[in-house]
């Protein structure tokens, strides 16, 4: 190892600012730094010039890793089942023992590709909030213990009989540990989750007989409806559920399956439908039956007959009046899906969750049984799988017995309970009465900052796992690092304290060891074990024999004639609860990539916020920032609003994640809690949570504004081709106003130097962009950009390299189309930046890159001024990475400090890494060898990458395109990057679709009271 | 895979270091044996010697008293192993044609002849302890280029530049010092050289600024790499353009 080990040089972790406090910030003007700097800088400005000539140390390694090779990158196969909704497979890449990028794993069911979200359990695993070793409680805070006295206590307090074992939902072999674990010990075990998928399960047991999850085969279908899933976003497998969206609607190659969205409110996913029903929240399974109905009607048959007696009350009459939109909606919908052949339905996900949750899914699966989806894009048997898990209903029970004596001890071991729980569970309290409250968790969250005893468990990447990905597929999961901590597998905490009662099952020497033994079980006898577990190792699994199953299982007699009820219309205001992507459950609150990552709704960072209609916000008087509370019978919770079109005038809704009570430095105490809005009632059939309030709910202006960062200045392009929308027919008939010259880009004197063999380009498809923000998290771990913070952000100081722009383009029919449009450095041929740097540290490399060089900027900031994409970053100051964060530093990009400029590079390191490779096998780069970060990343492949030189190239293929355009096209800078127009089933207004915006409140960019403000100079993207 | 150097290292210890020739010595260096295990492998009174007749307590006296290069935890001598014992540069510094770092021996590889090897010196005991306290010997960095700087030692490696023109003639110094400057006009001295640079802006103005010697000369083209190819994509210059090195 050539670096010194990082603690070594004393980066300790007491004392040292958060990124969101940046060295010198608010502490010293300029003017004091001038003074000071006119006395004392004279003699350290001229000891600071060229190369240091004392250095620190040396660090060899005691004996060498096999495999690894200082200095350069060792992948290791692993798999991530907590990183997100889905199970992920991964490949880490590792440098001098440190894992420093996440990338996904190509034959697992997410392709290659990771959410934001994943990329972010980097930062989960280095967060410096990480519980460094056992913890006993000490009045009200907590004092380093020894493992062998925190096992001995807690195996003291493990009462057979009286303990409660509590984790999230496991698969593979760690279900069968903890199963046998708790037999032995005495304990009883519940694994939970917050957002779970109990309803849906209940829905699919009650109509097929089976509480399996389906495969939803998207990229099969030729009409989409999703009834309130933001399965783009949050729900289910967005990474896996993204790429077969995107797969059903590429033009090019004749296929662009129409996309509608029921529910009160755009998530992200809503943003991408090409036609919004916008009922009232918690109706959507209604409208799924009365569209059921009407396709029964429409297509007649056996099928029919036999749901007819469940359906018969849901006429499109009935329901478009509770549901609260017009008939002729419901009619047209199911008129649509009739005509078709291979449609699909996608269930509510917990933002459409209200009293009634698996009746709604029971709704939808009957909608899939009648258009025939079932056995097509709805497939059983090869679905995600998911662990056993207790519904809320369960949890609200055990909560109960916890008060009322029935435990001496509640082991909670990866769950966080006190916090994703509403107050109104009183799940807290009733911790809170345990004698003996053990957490076997990374973090000291809501959870653990309540127990007795904190027995710290290793990250997912520190630790020996499997999880099972697919019926029969086995995910094997290995260390990518040695534990940071003085941390333990969870199973071996829960095997010590066992030992210690004197009751850990026979035979079981600790986790790894079992686990081996397991896989030795399941591993294919027809080769040596070592082989196998070698096979195993690389490819990341096992893969074991799967029940032969039914992907059409029929519908059950229990299904077909489900009474359904029809509640009474609802009135007055609505609440809904959202996940958001960067969030999920909460458990993405306390990593800065994640609070800094725009939600693709609001684009705003580090904050709560209340979405509410234009309509319902004008007689309050409240404009975006201005502080509403909101009120239900459970509870209330004050955050600044968000006025959006987006939503149902008569509903608002709260983003879930926020409002932490302790978990760390980013995420305790920041904004609110959506859950404290909820009373916990449950539904009667699947025990879901209603994460819906349909009555008593108000909402109130503070008469203070609480400026909410959000990093869009402008929600319109204001007609400047930036975002181009084109009607499906239209780009179907390849009509290219603004065909692109490839020739012209390539060849043009100033692009690059006609000898060299390359002119790195890129395309990005805005049809393919859901806005999901995976780009933008993969850039920030590749590139080593800096989070600056709330207060920064607010400033527009972002360093964001890439950002996704959210236009809201006009539709004939008076609504609007939403394109997602990232924004980076366009790599202009004829770049406005480079004649404007008197120190030439912009430039323009021979391969017709704009380069930066950061030893050579001396900070003018005029590049960014002129800059008419405004996408340069200014360092205004040294941002920190406090241990261990900066071990996931990328080695082969300089870490930028104070007064310099920076900028998307197009990955400058990974193309000089492959023509490094190019040159030793003594060869070109071959196409498709670079694949930039964001690139890599992209679940629904937007971009490419690649030499605009080589005319067979991917990169100028695509760009041949008949939808290419450039960005702001007019102003002949040649760009590198070539956007492709969105497509939309909607007619966009002025034909070619970069015409309106929204309406004319709010197409102003200083209006809707946006409170960034992003001068021209500094400010964050093409937008503002 | 094995790693190479486990197994040069098995080889080397079968060859008897490099022709490392045991000789009678003065009594005042033998040293007092701490392990008597290890004392078995040299006859009494015989101390290590090489074919020119230096003993290592010599060249560990020359390491303390040189005059350039900081104080080493250990007083190694890169002659005493490089020119005296014919050790290649790329035994003990595995994986630089491969890596951008130049790898430094693990103690592990030190611990493969110093088990046994001049057991009986000082400073090899407190190798050994580090050894056995499982601690890394914390080595004073001498080279080091600024963090945005990227430099990678594969690719010069592999172009058959000679470890000694960046790094001098270690097998000559007892001590190592720093040899070159590492500014980035030393840099470019050779990388301008390798062809004719190219006609954008920016290649001039580096020619401008750091104008070519008067003299001819300098290493020739590696001729690592096939002709065409080097015709075909100008593979053969070395790179000069800014963001080769700098990003």
């Amino acid at each position: 190892m050539n670096e010194a080990d990082p603690r070594a040089n004393g980066t300790g972790v007491s004392g040292a600012p958060s990124p969101e406090a940046p060295r010198g910030a608010g502490s010293t003007t300029r003017r004091d730094f001038l003074k000071v700097l006119g006395v004392a800088g004279a003699g350290a400005a001229a000891a600071s010039c060229g190369p240091p000539d004392v250095g620190d140390k040396l660090i060899p390694y005691l004996v060498p890793p096999e495999e690894i090779v200082p200095g350069t990158n060792a992948r290791y196969a692993t798999v991530l089942a907590g990183a997100g909704p889905e199970t992920l497979g991964v490949h880490a890449v590792v440098r001098d023992g440190r894992v420093i990028k996440l990338e996904g794993h190509p034959d697992f069911p997410n392709r290659g590709r990771l959410s934001a979200l994943a990329h972010s359990a980097l930062q989960d695993l280095y967060d410096p909030d990480r519980v460094a070793g056992p913890r006993r409680r000490d009045g009200e805070a907590f004092a380093e213990a020894s493992w062998d006295e925190a096992l001995a206590a807690a195996g003291e307090a493990l009462v057979p009989g009286r303990t409660l074992l509590l984790t999230a939902p496991v698969t593979g072999s760690a279900a069968r540990f903890l199963a046998e674990w708790s037999d032995v010990a005495g304990a009883e075990w519940v694994p939970w989750e917050p957002l779970g998928l109990e309803a849906l399960r209940t829905a699919h047991e009650i109509a097929f007989g089976t509480s399996e999850i389906p495969s939803y085969e998207i990229d099969r279908a030729d009409r989409i409806v999703s009834f309130g899933a933001d399965f783009l976003g949050s729900w289910l497998a967005p990474v896996e559920l993204g790429a077969r969206f995107a797969g059903a609607r590429r033009v090019e190659e004749g296929r662009h399956a129409k996309f509608t969205h029921v529910g009160p409110r755009l998530s992200l996913t809503g943003l991408n439908a090409d036609e919004w029903l916008p009922v009232r929240p918690g109706t959507e399974g209604l409208v799924a039956l009365a569209v059921a109905r009407e396709v029964a009607r429409r297509r007649g048959g056996g099928m029919a007959a036999r749901v007819e007696g469940a359906l018969a009350p849901f006429t499109a009459e009935a329901v478009a009046e509770r549901a609260g939109i017009g008939r002729e909606r419901i009619l047209q919908l199911a008129a649509e899906l009739a005509a078709v052949s291979a449609p699909i339905a996608l269930p509510p996900d917990v933002s459409g969750q209200g009293g009634a949750a698996a009746e709604a899914h029971l709704a939808v699966a009957l909608l899939n049984v009648v258009t025939g989806a079932v056995g097509r894009t709805v497939r059983f048997g090869s679905g995600p799988v998911r662990g056993r898990a207790a519904s809320f209903a369960e949890l609200r029970a055990v909560a109960e017995r916890m008060r009322t004596g029935a435990f001496d001890t509640v082991i909670v071991a990866g769950a966080d309970p006190v916090y994703a729980l509403p107050a109104a569970t009183g799940f807290a309290e009733a911790f809170g009465s345990v004698r003996n409250r053990i957490a076997v968790s990374t973090h000291l969250d809501d959870t653990a900052s309540a127990a007795t005893w904190i027995l710290p468990a290793h990250h997912e990447l520190e630790a020996w796992g499997d999880a099972e990905v697919r019926p029969g597929w086995l995910g094997i999961a290995q260390p990518v690092l040695r534990p940071l901590f003085d941390t333990r597998h969870r199973e071996d905490v829960l095997l010590g304290i066992a030992r210690a009662a004197g009751r850990a099952p026979e035979g079981v020497e600790d986790w790894r060891t079992w686990l081996e033994a397991r896989w030795r079980e399941a591993a294919p006898a027809d080769r040596p074990w070592e082989d196998a577990r070698h096979a195993a190792l690389e490819a990341g699994r096992f893969q074991t024999a799967a029940a032969p199953a039914d992907p059409a299982p029929p519908l059950t007699a229990a299904g077909a004639n489900y009474r359904f009820t029809l509640p009474p219309a609802m009135q007055g205001l609505a609440l809904v609860t959202c996940p958001t992507a960067q969030f999920h459950d909460g458990r993405g609150a306390n990593r800065s990539w994640m609070q800094e990552l725009p939600d693709a709704v609001t684009k705003a960072v580090w904050s709560s916020w209340v979405e509410i209609h234009p309509e319902t916000a004008e007689p309050l008087g409240v404009k975006t920032g201005d502080v509403v509370e909101v009120r239900t019978g459970a509870g209330s919770v004050a955050a600044p609003a968000f006025v959006y079109e987006g939503i149902r005038p008569d509903t608002v809704a709260v983003p879930l994640g926020q409002g932490h009570r302790a978990y760390g430095r980013h995420a305790a105490g920041r904004g609110v809690n959506a859950l404290d809005l909820l009373d916990g009632a449950a539904d009667t059939r699947s025990g879901a949570l209603a994460f819906v309030a349909g009555a008593g709910v108000e909402i109130t202006a503070l008469g203070r504004r609480e400026p909410l960062p959000v990093m869009q200045g402008s929600d319109t392009d204001l007609d400047r081709e930036i975002a181009e929308l084109l009607h499906v027919e239209a780009a179907a008939a390849a009509i290219g106003a603004h065909h692109v010259d490839l020739k012209e880009i390539v060849e043009a004197a100033w692009d690059s130097d006609p000898q060299s063999p390359y002119r790195w380009g890129m395309t990005i498809d805005l049809n393919a962009c859901t806005g999901c923000g995976a780009c933008v998290t993969a850039c920030y771990a590749e590139n080593n950009i800096p989070t600056v913070g709330r207060d920064l952000s607010l400033q527009g100081r972002d360093m964001s390299w890439m950002q996704i722009m959210r236009y809201f383009e006009k539709t004939e029919d008076g609504g609007f189309q939403t394109v997602h449009v990232p924004v980076l450095c366009q790599q202009c041929g004829d770049a406005p930046c480079e004649p404007v740097c008197p120190v030439y540290a912009a430039y323009h490399t021979p391969e017709g890159l704009n380069g930066q060089v950061y030893n050579r900027c001396v900070g003018t900031r005029y590049c960014a001024n002129n800059c008419p994409y405004k996408v340069r970053r200014f360092n205004w100051f040294t941002y920190e990475h406090p241990y261990p964060l900066n071990l996931q530093l990328n080695p082969d990009v300089t870490v930028r400090q104070t007064g310099v400029m920076e900028k998307c590079t197009f990955c400058v390191q990974r193309i000089n890494r492959a023509k490094l490779d190019a040159k030793r096998d003594g060869r070109p780069v071959a196409d498709g060898e670079i694949r930039t970060a964001c690139m890599q990343s992209c679940p629904t492949e937007a971009i490419v990458f690649g030499n605009l030189k080589d005319p067979q190239s991917r990169v100028s293929l695509v760009a041949k395109g008949a939808r290419a355009y450039h960005m702001l096209g007019e102003l002949n800078t040649r760009p590198a990057v070539t956007y492709l127009s969105g497509v939309t089933h909607a007619r966009p207004v002025g034909g070619h679709g970069h015409g309106g915006g929204r309406d004319a409140g709010h197409d102003a960019p200083d209006d809707a009271g946006h409170d960034a403000p992003h001068d021209a100079g500094e400010g964050a993207g093409a937008g503002h | 895979m094995k790693p190479m150097h486990r197994i040069l290292a098995a080889g080397l210890l079968a060859a008897g270091i490099g022709g490392f020739a045991p000789a009678v010595a003065g009594a005042q260096d033998a040293a007092p044996q701490a392990d008597a295990a290890r004392q078995d492998s040299l006859p009494p009174g015989i101390v290590p010697r090489t074919p020119t007749g230096q003993t290592a307590a010599e060249a560990i006296a020359a390491h303390m008293a040189a005059a350039d290069g900081p104080e080493q935890p250990i007083p190694f001598s890169h002659r005493f192993h490089a020119q005296e014992l014919v050790m290649q540069c790329e035994y003990c510094h595995v994986g630089t044609e491969i890596s951008q770092a130049a790898v430094l021996p693990p103690v592990e590889l030190c611990m493969g002849c110093h088990r046994i090897v001049g057991a009986q010196l000082e400073p090899i005991q407190r190798l050994r302890g580090y050894w056995e306290r499982e601690e890394p010997v914390p080595w004073e960095r001498i080279y080091k280029v600024p963090d945005f700087v990227q430099f990678p030692h594969e690719a010069h490696v592999r172009s058959q530049v000679d470890c000694a023109e960046c790094h001098g003639e270690v097998e000559n110094m007892d001590r190592v010092y720093k040899f070159s400057s590492l500014k980035m006009g030393w840099c470019l001295d050779c990388h301008w050289q390798e062809g004719e640079p190219t006609d954008v802006a920016t290649d001039r103005l580096l020619v401008e600024k750091f104008p070519p010697p008067q003299s001819p000369g300098g290493r020739q083209p590696a001729g690592l790499y096939p002709r065409d190819i080097d015709q075909q994509y100008g593979a053969n210059r070395a790179p000069i353009d800014c963001s080769a090195c700098h990003y």
